[in-house]
């Protein structure tokens, strides 16, 4: 198991250093610096700011302060809020996130699971017809657009929800479910198709040859079979709700680290991009290895390349 | 004489399918006594797995009917049976041993618990009198270290090993009847005969009655008291093991017999197949099923069906070559031959 | 059963007709028709086929014929749906149904051009390591797997910072990884093939590498490439839709579904119609695309092949 670990964390050291490398390149290409967009600096003033920003430094040295800053966590001041480092941003607004995060992938995997099951345990009934509607519409409908939509009928028109903001529970409902919803799709899919899969099987038939009650052969020998791939989605999960958070939350006005994201997207913001992307990176790569560990856990046939038994 | 406990009356099986209404089994006839074997013979298509799952109403309705018949299991006919109440017979008192170990057993379940799983489903026992007792039940089929055994999945026995555990559970709660579904098809013919062993003793020690569903002659001999010979969804013949195999009368057990392969065969003879392929059952042939395929067939094969004669108190065959107007067939060289060697074989067997 | 008087001339033997039997057996249809045949069996897939043909045809003639040219401002400034303007319009006073259109057909350009592009590059370099095997293969999975890693719409959002919101940035930004889920298909593809005895056969006959992969690689494979491009087109419309939120689609006055979504969200409490419409056509199409990618599939599947 160390050994994996170990081999895991080198790839994921490799795959930090091609996106850190990468990131700090295109940033150098882009085109005029960040400064240039807001109002004409004297030019004794912009010679000041870029060499507190070491911008006048040659390319090799800036990336080798950049590499140093990034792997001792300082991700540097935010160009355009002066006195606000990116690592204050970040731990101001990834609470937030993180909570929303939870939420919604509770939600997708809860529901999800659930209305596979039943789609499953009803094939070709009309629950199954029904919870197959509802999960491709899932898939079909951007979290983003679903997030407009719900935003208009459910919190301004029905006025049941909140239209923005993050003063309680109440407030991330909307938001959780904008973002889940594709993902419970997904989820509902794979789970329905994965319940069908293995109630063919040659167990499941010797499970009912034992005597053993419908359902409990469902809930004690199918289901647990039946799970594994939605296990394994887990990583791709993380992934979406990391990306699904950065719209959605800025359509909610929700102070979390995507909000920012976003803003410093448009304002072009380039240390404040450089150094949320490589954290939500290193959140990604560690929640696809943690992933696949716990899987490997729950599946008894897995030894993981690497490790010895 | 020995209580009959299973008497299969006219059985008739369809299936709904795209393509249309299937004869999966097509009025089948045959009863089962306390401790005996009855092997089941036939080739894909036959009907004798449809027949085996029958019997436990395993087959999936729908698609599948129960179109007619009747299943009496120790005088009680399980036809009309609703899932519950069938539940209390499989495992209980009908259990059954699949085809293919590899996936006949659940991946993430440890095996000891697949055992208890049918003990504490029929017995009133503690948990720790059912793990006692699948710790015996591995010691009966012959897996060595059962404590450590009883711990591990299924991915960590050999095909073998895992048979004889899905034969553990099958005898877990005791049962009177073992349907054993081509329990060998899928292991290398060394282990074949270990498990075949196997089996003969627990018939000998707890006198369970075995039906044995098998396309391989060759286990038909080791294992059987009794023989019933399937084809296009009927018994075709039907009788003691000796009955079959020293004087066979019907062409298709004849096709059967010829086409195995034996050590003692001459280098340039060529081994005997029937030609052709089994009927369709969506649309059952007129008159005798086997007539497309049989040299022998006359006329009046291709317009009715032939009933069932009887050679003697034991033996019956399906074929119009019976009666009493039909010529009289000597027996295919190839198949006296091979009888020829089984008398051989029996001869030396017993100096 | 109807019992007819038996005679004894039905007893003369007339042997068996078996070869009746074989030519039954044997009604065998070709692959592809029996794909097509699997296809038209699924009601989805159907609707989603002929879902894409309207909106296809849609995307090509609308624009073509219509009275208002998506960059007309024709003084009607965001008015709900009526008679003169089917879908409404928009803050410029430009008519909404033909900008559908002509979005159509900016977003199917860049769905499908990405889609072709990955296909090139990943045939090329699933085949190449395919073929090669060993080292080499070694080397270009491990390259895919650590590209893999890496999040990619972080890596797109800094490429479209960095390059300027364009339609060819954005189809390069999108192309940028779906190549590695292609190369590793292909590659299985080739894998599986390679090693069949037919290969091996032809080989010994003499058949050259680039015979093989002509008539034997290429139609085995053909299935599941279809299957994965039909696939990468609704991912490439919802990046490209989520792009143009963030501020990065096609500039205007060119408009795709994503940037006219982004425009009517940032409306949507008094004129929700500007979201409405895109979002509708957005949805159905992924929907589409979908199904008939998941038809394509399961229409191929040997595992369901009687």
């Amino acid at each position: 198991m160390i050994k994996y670990i170990l081999k895991r964390l080198m790839y994921i050291l490799l795959a930090l250093f091609v996106i850190v490398t990468a990131t700090f390149f295109l940033m150098r290409l882009a085109p005029g610096s960040p400064f240039a967009s807001e109002r004409n600096f004297p030019p004794q003033i912009e010679e000041k700011l870029n060499e507190t920003y070491g911008l006048n430094n040659p390319w090799y040295i800036q990336y080798k302060d950049y590499l140093i800053d990034t792997a001792s966590f300082n991700f540097g001041e935010s160009m355009k809020y002066k006195a606000r480092s990116t690592n204050d941003m970040i731990n101001e607004s990834f609470p937030v996130s993180l909570t929303l995060g939870i939420e919604a992938m509770l939600l997708a995997v809860g529901f999800g699971v659930l209305i596979g099951v039943v789609s499953a345990l009803y094939h070709n009934k009309w629950p199954d017809y029904l919870a197959t509607s509802i999960a491709v519409l899932g898939i079909s409908v951007p979290s983003f657009i679903l997030a407009g939509l719900m935003q208009y009928f459910l919190a301004y028109k029905a006025g049941w929800f909140p239209v923005s903001g993050w003063k309680g529970f109440g407030y991330s409902v909307l938001p959780a479910l904008a973002i889940a919803f594709s993902h419970m799709g997904f989820i509902a899919k794979l789970t329905r198709s994965s319940m069908l899969e293995q109630n063919n099987s040659d167990y499941v038939k010797m499970a009912r040859a034992k005597g053993i009650g419908k359902w409990t052969v469902v809930f004690r020998h199918t289901l647990r079979n039946a799970l594994l791939p939605v296990v394994t989605y887990l990583g791709p999960l993380t992934a979406g709700v990391v990306t699904g958070s950065f719209i959605v939350e800025n359509i909610f006005a929700i102070p979390g680290l995507g909000k920012h994201f976003v803003q410093s997207i448009t304002n072009r913001d380039y240390t404040v991009i450089m150094g949320t992307t490589v954290f939500y990176s290193i959140i990604l790569l560690f929640a696809v290895l943690i992933v696949d560990i716990l899987y490997s856990f729950i599946d008894p046939r897995i030894k993981l390349k690497g490790a010895k038994n | 004489m020995s209580k009959t406990i299973l008497e299969v009356k006219d059985l008739k099986i369809n299936f709904k399918t795209y393509a249309g209404l299937v004869h999966a089994v097509r009025g089948v006839n045959f009863d089962l006594k306390e401790g005996e074997t009855l092997a089941i013979v036939g080739e894909s298509g036959s009907g004798k797995s449809v027949t085996s799952n029958a019997l436990m109403k395993l087959i999936p309705q729908p698609p599948g009917i129960y179109e007619s018949g009747q299943i009496l299991f120790n005088g009680r006919d399980l036809v009309p049976l609703s899932d519950k109440e069938m539940a209390k017979v499989r495992g209980n008192e009908i259990a059954m041993i699949f085809q293919d170990p590899m996936t006949s057993l659940n991946p993430t379940m440890k095996v000891g618990r697949q055992i208890t799983e049918v003990i504490l489903q029929h017995k009133k026992v503690s948990k720790a009198e059912a793990k006692k007792r699948a710790i015996e039940l591995l010691t009966q089929v012959g897996i060595p270290f059962p404590e450590k055994r009883y711990n591990q999945y299924p991915h960590e026995f050999s095909g073998g090993m895992r048979q004889r555990v899905v034969i553990a559970i099958a005898l877990a709660a005791d049962p009177k009847l073992l349907i054993a579904d081509e329990p060998t098809t899928a292991l290398d013919v060394t282990i074949q005969a270990q498990i075949l062993e196997l089996m003969k003793e627990i018939q000998k020690s707890s006198k369970t009655s075995i039906i044995f569903i098998t396309h391989d002659l060759g286990v038909v001999a080791n294992v059987a008291d009794r023989v019933a010979v399937m084809y296009a969804g009927q018994i075709v013949e039907y009788g003691t093991v000796n009955d079959i195999f020293y004087n066979p009368k019907h062409p298709y057990t004849w096709g059967l017999l010829g086409s195995m392969p034996d050590l003692d065969n001459n280098e340039d003879e060529l081994l005997r197949t029937i030609p052709g392929s089994p009927p369709d059952l969506t649309n059952p042939p007129k008159g005798d099923a086997f007539a497309a395929r049989n040299e022998f067939a006359m006329a009046i094969d291709y317009e009715q069906e032939p009933p069932m004669f009887q050679v003697s108190e034991t033996h019956f065959a399906k074929t119009w070559l019976l009666h009493p107007d039909a010529p009289k067939i000597p027996l295919p060289d190839a198949v006296a031959k091979r009888i020829e060697g089984f008398v051989a074989k029996e001869a030396e067997f017993n100096d | 059963m109807t019992q007819q008087p038996i005679n004894k001339e039905m007893f003369k033997i007339v042997g068996g007709n078996h070869d009746a039997t074989e030519k039954l057996a044997d009604k065998s249809v070709s692959f592809w028709k029996e794909v097509f045949l699997r296809f038209s069996h699924n009601k989805m897939a159907i609707f989603g086929l002929i879902t894409l043909i309207i909106i296809i045809l849609m995307a090509i003639f609308v624009p073509m014929f219509s009275q208002y040219k998506y960059s007309d401002q024709l003084g009607v400034f965001n008015s709900p749906p009526s008679a003169d303007f089917w879908f409404g319009t928009d803050d410029l006073g430009r008519d909404i149904f033909v900008r559908i259109w002509a979005g159509a057909r900016i977003s199917l350009f860049i769905g499908i051009t990405a889609a072709v592009i990955d296909l090139v590059i990943g045939v090329l370099w699933g085949s190449i390591s395919g073929l090669a095997g060993g080292r080499v293969d070694n080397i270009m999975m491990r390259i895919a797997d650590v590209l893999t890693a890496v999040p990619y719409l972080l890596v797109v959002i800094v490429l479209l910072v960095v390059l300027q919101p364009g339609l060819f940035p954005m189809i390069i930004a999108l192309s940028i990884t779906g190549w590695i889920n292609m190369a590793r298909i292909v590659r299985g593809e080739v894998l599986s093939i390679k090693n069949q005895e037919y290969v091996l056969a032809a080989r010994t006959l003499g058949a050259s590498t680039w015979h093989l992969i002509l008539k034997h690689l290429i139609p085995n494979a053909l299935g599941a490439i279809l299957v994965t491009m039909t696939l990468t087109i609704p991912s490439a419309i919802f990046t490209e839709s989520f792009l143009s939120y963030l501020g990065l689609g096609v500039p205007a006055p060119h408009a795709s579904w994503g940037t006219m979504a982004s425009d009517g969200n940032k409306a949507i409490a008094s004129y929700p119609w500007r979201l409405i419409f895109p979002a509708i056509f957005i949805s159905l199409t992924i929907f589409a695309f979908n199904a008939v990618g998941d038809g394509l599939r399961d229409a191929l599947d040997p595992k369901l092949r009687k």
